[in-house]
């Protein structure tokens, strides 16, 4: 195992007795890289057809506006997947810190994933599949001539291939923590009840709220693909409404997950840019505790408008979407404020990163607690504000941290000094925030979210798109100031590492 | 670095202030759109169109014998009306069975208009093949049909005819769908198709219809609901993902 080529000026207590000890790099360095360049080329590959998608509603490339819901179906899939496949790569590298986890399911997952990305661009990109990521049921096998029905059951193929690879490296990571910590460790329940006992690193503590909550999202993403197979078969409908609360249960967890793992990364990493500890605390373990006991409620508040759904789950939905994000976002914010503020800070890619992305997570996550009130959904629902809030935590949230991430692991293995990358920071918030801010000016203006095209009585949704293209440029030139920075020095860490 | 992030920021506050004052001023000059929902779901006014045979009927009886689609043009149209014509040709060559289940039929816009100038129209365009019919009405009929669809048409000083592209399927005289617009997509029109064609859109199944498993079971008084078997399904990821954790997480004996 590597040590570190950035040294850590406040590593977390590592050790039994809390003492902070030399801080090794991570677990399966050349694994963690090759996960790390696949996230990385997936994104940009998703960014360019999400400005192809604006491109498109900007009436810019109408010549490809048949193809405008297939692209929307690999984005979304493609994005959330990349950036969870990432974000989990690299907490499992730093996990590595503290915990065995097993290269050989790692390796498996990272095929399967390459696997049913593949599958999915074909289907997509090829077949025409364009039922979203979201595939709500019974669109994927009714498509009154969007797309032939092979490409529905090879979607399937994908997501189930996807599923299964998944759910062995969740189940792998599991076992690892399992294998240093009992679940009350793991879960930081000492730190609640007072107790004195072993020191929990909170990348691990939040990373186990994050293992056990996509346990069950993949599981409900088996059970809907069986499902739409069985009925696929026999031809006997399933009950669209338990469908649909399945599918926002796989998906709504999935990309929260994802987020859980990127602020895990961020609240180990921190601390050795900025000189002070972040440990995890009785306040710490409170609020990623209700966040596991709450996030699988969440989803309820994309069924708002589903009129047969009970009302007394629409309540549940609104309460679970507050109490799972709230108090473990001001607590990081805080935390992560409180531990920049007056510090003697190291800026570096990976810093600037790791600390947009957090204020990034905060701005997407107000915006989406504002969309999960029932009274805002009313007016927000299927515009382009929902767009908004999850470009705001995903392009400037995740993507952030775990572009900063992916970059440490790079620096530490190729044993180079990271970069400033002021301006690669730059040119990505500058570009981000103006793209996320078309889409909530355009929410605002009640600009409906999935058109391919406007028609002519919401022409300012297509100038909002064109707005938007402008600053997809400066976008593409911080992502391509970064990939230049990881880029040049990726064979190096893997020849290294 | 910080000094750096607090431009940004004042810089993006000054476009957001900029951007936001923007949308006002686009969609004022935007007005008098067509609206999809318009008139949905009511009875059509039965006027009298003749065809380019020179027969004439009645919409309600016509659209009784088929579901129609009924679209607006006219034949000096230098605008709209091609490109509508051309993509519900193409729209509906691709869907099939136009002329077998249901028909296209074009209401002239231009009282100079006869079905068979509006016909030679349509050829010039390229469009042929069975199932569509070039009509003329009287004007406050086509007037009082273009409404009731959810347009309008008014003259303009270069003798044009300023009118929205409108579709409307039409079911026993009754506006099922409108599509507006004229770059829409296959699959709009087909929905279209489906509801004039009397075919059930999928929203959500009646209780009584055959279903493999369902998560709530609906009173059909509307008094209340109760828990189907289905619910297993929505609590079986997280419980099996809780199981699972205690499964791994359960206390081995030492060596």
């Amino acid at each position: 195992m590597a040590l570190s080529a950035n040294p850590p000026s406040f590593p977390n207590p590592a050790g039994p007795q809390g003492q902070p000890q030399a801080v090794p790099a991570g677990a399966h360095p050349r694994l963690t890289l090759l996960w790390t360049a696949a996230a990385v080329v997936l994104f940009v590959a998703m960014l360019a057809l999400g400005a192809a998608m604006r491109a498109v509603q900007g009436s810019v490339a109408p010549a490809i506006a048949d193809r405008f819901y297939a692209l929307m179906t690999l984005h979304g899939l493609g994005m959330a997947g990349a950036m969870f496949v990432g974000a989990m790569a690299v907490a499992s590298y730093f996990m590595g810190r503290y915990i065995e986890t097993s290269a050989r399911a790692s390796a498996i997952a990272l095929g399967g994933t390459l696997l049913g990305v593949v599958i999915l661009a074909f289907s997509t990109l090829v077949g025409g599949f364009g039922a979203g990521w979201y595939f709500l049921h019974p669109l994927p096998f009714s498509a009154l001539g969007g797309w032939p029905l092979w490409t529905a059951y090879l979607f399937m193929a994908g997501m189930a291939v996807l599923g299964a690879s998944w759910l062995l490296w969740t189940i792998s990571i599991l076992r690892g923590v399992a294998a240093r910590y009992p679940l009350s460790r793991a879960l930081g329940w000492h730190y609640i009840t007072g107790k004195k006992g072993e020191e929990v690193p909170p990348l691990v503590l939040i990373s186990t709220v994050a293992l056990i909550a996509v346990f069950a999202a993949l599981v409900a993403a088996v059970v809907i693909v069986v499902l739409f197979l069985t009925e696929g078969a026999q031809g006997k409908p399933n009950d669209p409404l338990m469908m649909k609360n399945l599918i926002f249960f796989f998906g709504h967890t999935l990309v929260n997950i994802t987020m859980y793992f990127g602020v895990a990364v961020v609240y180990e990493l921190m601390p050795e840019y900025f000189g002070r500890p972040w440990p995890a605390n009785r306040v710490v373990a409170i609020s990623w505790n209700t966040v596991l006991a709450l996030v699988l409620l969440a989803y309820l508040h994309h069924l708002y408008m589903d009129f047969a759904q009970p009302p007394i789950l629409q309540a549940i939905g609104q309460i679970a979407s507050y109490t799972s994000a709230l108090p473990a976002a001001v607590v990081s914010i805080y935390g992560g404020l409180m531990l920049v503020a007056r510090a003697k800070a190291r800026w570096t890619l990976t810093s600037s990163f790791l600390f947009l992305g957090l204020l990034g997570w905060c701005i997407g996550g107000i915006a989406a607690v504002t969309d999960s009130t029932i009274m805002a959904n009313f007016r927000f629902h299927n515009t382009l504000w929902v767009p908004g809030h999850f470009h705001a935590y995903m392009l400037l949230g995740v993507c952030m941290m775990m572009l900063g991430a992916a970059y440490r692991v790079v620096a530490d293995n190729a044993r180079v000094a990271e970069a400033r990358g002021v301006m690669i920071s730059a040119l990505y918030v500058l570009g981000g925030y103006g793209i996320v801010l078309m889409f909530y000016a355009g929410g605002a203006d009640g600009i409906p979210r999935r058109f391919a095209l406007y028609p002519a009585e919401l022409g300012v949704g297509a100038f909002y798109a064109q707005l938007s293209l402008v600053f997809v440029v400066f976008l593409v030139l911080g992502v391509a100031g970064y990939l230049w920075e990881a880029g040049r020095h990726w064979f190096k860490a893997y020849a290294r590492a | 670095m910080v000094q750096g992030l607090r431009q940004g920021l004042i810089g993006l506050i000054v476009m957001a202030g900029a951007l936001l004052g923007l949308p006002a001023a686009a969609s004022a000059a935007e007005t008098g759109w067509a609206i999809e929902e318009h008139g949905l779901y009511r009875a059509l006014p039965d006027v009298l169109l003749t065809d380019e045979t020179g027969r004439a009927r009645r919409l309600a009886a016509w659209s009784k014998e088929t579901p129609l689609l009924v679209t607006f043009a006219y034949a000096r149209c230098t605008g709209i009306c091609s490109p509508l014509l051309r993509q519900l040709h193409a729209t509906t060559d691709r869907l099939g069975g136009r002329g077998d289940r249901y028909r296209v039929v074009v209401v002239a816009l231009d009282q100079a208009d006869t079905p068979k100038l509006l016909q030679a129209f349509a050829r010039s365009q390229g469009i042929r093949g069975p199932g569509w019919s070039f009509t003329t009405a009287a004007r406050e009929d086509v007037a009082r049909l273009e409404a009731a669809v959810g347009g309008w048409s008014r003259p303009l000083p270069d003798g044009q005819i300023d009118h929205p592209a409108l579709v409307g399927a039409v079911r026993e005289g009754v506006l099922v769908q409108t599509v507006a617009g004229a770059d829409f997509q296959a699959p709009r029109l087909a929905v279209a198709l489906a509801e004039a064609q009397g075919d059930f859109l999928p929203v959500y199944p009646a209780p009584e219809s055959d279903m493999a498993l369902r998560c709530f079971s609906f009173r059909l008084d509307g008094q209340g609901f109760g828990l189907d078997w289905g619910i297993a399904l929505l609590l079986a990821p997280a419980g099996l993902a809780f199981g699972a954790t205690a499964l791994i997480f359960r206390p081995r004996r030492g060596p």
